[in-house]
């Protein structure tokens, strides 16, 4: 009993020492350093106080390890994740990957192609063996790449509910490590953007000879921290047989524009002989300035498919169509 | 004999009265004027002041084309329009709504407006805190107090991850009555103070919380304002 209580003074003693040696180190150097007991008094105009805090200031936990995730917060930008609460085996999520770019020990980073209109999006899936799946994009890639057109007829979009590449890159990743994912579970953040709040998508298509407008107003308050846009068209161009018993070409020339305000974000414009294929066109990429808050914006889809027949008439036809996909990144009032 | 004319006046007169009433159940008679108008009612303007238009009903779709709506000027002052309202879609074209300015004055938005659009949706971004692990606070360093004036100063300083901003000061050591802060994740930090009392000694404590939530507090600094 008696030895516990010599410990214990001991302890606080050596406690008050190094607080009362601390303070006498952080006292020198501000007194080295020209700040003295009052200070800057009278300061007025640019008066600059530089503190330099001592080797103990005010850092709960400093004494802590830095956390232990392997994702690669650096290099993400949006992302949809996931914890699924199972373990996750990394060998079997590595058969999803075209592409293994990082594995440690409970921790896999690849990219999984995920088909949609005009060809597979590559998303990046992180997965470790607490359970953790995350499907993102890099932060240099624009976030319209998240936009899942393909379950859409691209004769006849008609866009109902509005999935993403990186929901079914976790779907994917889920089926191949045999976890459940829960759809209402599925979480989003943007690693570029840590003071956005809120993610918009919103789609306008165009199927037939003409144009289609929508619009959109941010709140002048708001903070926008990306607008960009994924955009596609997809044309036709086939063979007739005429009454001379001939194939022969038949030239197309699809015109389709994105604009905003009336000013061309984007021309898809493209002239093609055909030899009885569909083709694919489409573009990601920043507004780049021409979606700000505060203000009333007009975008327009054209699509404008024509086809010139044996006697060199052009007709307007009705196949294929053109979309696109407009995603929001910002921060509420 | 002044009977007899006095009777002869009133009876000219009489005629007279009789000749006007006559003249004028013929038409309108208008005498003496410099110019004359008569305006045709299918020409006429029809005002809307003082009570504006406040929506757009179509019906029956066969007799108004959507074009119809093209050269329709909606006011929107003193009373701006809310909404426009259309029935019967299958007549009214989308295109028709092109030329429609819709107003945000004097109430602006609150929210994302998307007009048109086929589909939207709308997630909200959260942190993922127990992804990433993170429980270490940030490290607060190069405190500085800048500006000062006889009633504002600013404070900065810099965290060695992004975090939010907050200054809590006060007249007394260790009372802080008054704070400052800034919701936003940054590594730079930049505190206005504003409204301080001239002559004064404020001490101030710097806050930063990163979005895992982890805390760390400065020690205790002080700075004079000019004046008093």
């Amino acid at each position: 009993m008696r030895d516990k209580g010599i410990w214990k003074i001991l302890a606080i003693s050596v406690v008050l020492a190094i607080v009362a040696s601390s303070v006498a180190v952080f006292s020198a150097a501000n007194l080295e350093e020209g700040i003295g007991e009052k200070g800057i008094d009278e300061g007025g105009g640019e008066g600059v106080i530089s503190l330099v805090p001592p080797p103990f200031i005010g850092v709960a936990g400093a004494s802590e390890v830095k956390g232990g995730s392997a994702f690669p917060e650096d290099e993400a930008g949006i992302a949809a994740y996931i914890n699924t609460s199972q373990t996750i085996s990394i060998e079997k999520i590595k058969t999803i990957f075209s592409k293994v770019e990082r594995v440690g020990d409970n921790y896999i980073v690849g990219i999984t192609p995920i088909p949609d209109f005009g060809g597979d999006i590559g998303v990046h899936v992180y997965a470790d063996t607490d359970g953790w799946l995350v499907a993102y994009l890099k932060m240099d890639e624009p976030a319209a790449k998240i936009m899942k057109w393909e379950t859409a007829d691209v004769n006849n979009p008609n866009i109902g509910v509005i999935s993403t590449t990186l929901v079914d890159a976790l779907y994917k990743a889920g089926e191949a490590a045999r976890v459940g994912i829960v759809a209402s579970k599925i979480k989003y953040y943007d690693f570029e953007f840590p003071n956005a709040n809120g993610m918009m998508i919103f789609v306008r298509t165009r199927a037939t000879h003409g144009e289609n407008l929508h619009q959109v107003e941010i709140p002048a308050d708001y903070m926008l921290f990306e607008a960009s846009y994924y955009y596609y068209i997809y044309y036709y161009s086939d063979y007739r047989y005429d009454s001379g018993s001939n194939w022969e070409h038949q030239e197309t020339y699809w015109d389709s524009k994105l604009k905003v305000d009336g000013i061309t974000i984007h021309d898809a414009s493209t002239s093609y002989k055909g030899d009885g294929v569909y083709k694919w066109w489409r573009a990601f990429d920043s507004y780049k300035g021409a979606i700000t808050t505060g203000t009333l914006h007009s975008i327009t889809i054209s699509y404008f498919p024509c086809e010139r027949d044996g006697q060199g008439t052009w007709t307007a036809v009705d196949v294929g169509s053109a979309g696109v996909a407009t995603v929001l990144i910002y921060r509420t009032a | 004999m002044g009977i007899i004319i006095k009777a002869i006046l009133l009876f000219f007169i009489f005629i007279s009265t009789l000749a006007l009433v006559n003249t004028a159940s013929t038409g309108i008679t208008i005498t003496d004027a410099e110019a004359t108008y008569e305006a045709n009612l299918s020409s006429v303007s029809v005002p809307t002041e003082p009570i504006p238009v406040k929506s757009i009903f179509t019906s029956n779709e066969g007799a108004l084309l959507e074009q119809a709506l093209y050269s329709v000027s909606i006011p929107t002052q003193p009373i701006p329009i809310k909404g426009i309202f259309i029935i019967n879609e299958d007549a009214s074209f989308d295109t028709s709504l092109f030329a429609v300015s819709i107003p945000t004055e004097p109430s602006p938005i609150k929210k994302i407006f998307a007009h048109l659009e086929e589909a939207k949706a709308h997630e909200e971004l959260i942190f993922p805190i127990k992804l990433m692990n993170d429980t270490t606070s940030p490290i607060i360093t190069n405190i500085t107090v800048t500006n000062i004036t006889n009633n504002s100063a600013t404070v900065k300083w810099d965290t060695d991850e992004i975090a939010d901003s907050v200054v809590k000061y006060g007249k007394a050591s260790g009372i802080y009555t008054e704070i400052e802060s800034n919701p936003l994740f940054v590594g730079n930090h930049t505190i206005a103070l504003a409204k301080l009392s001239p002559g004064a000694k404020y001490y101030f404590v710097v806050n930063s919380t990163d979005r895992s939530g982890n805390s760390a507090e400065s020690l205790e600094y002080w700075f004079d304002t000019s004046g008093g």
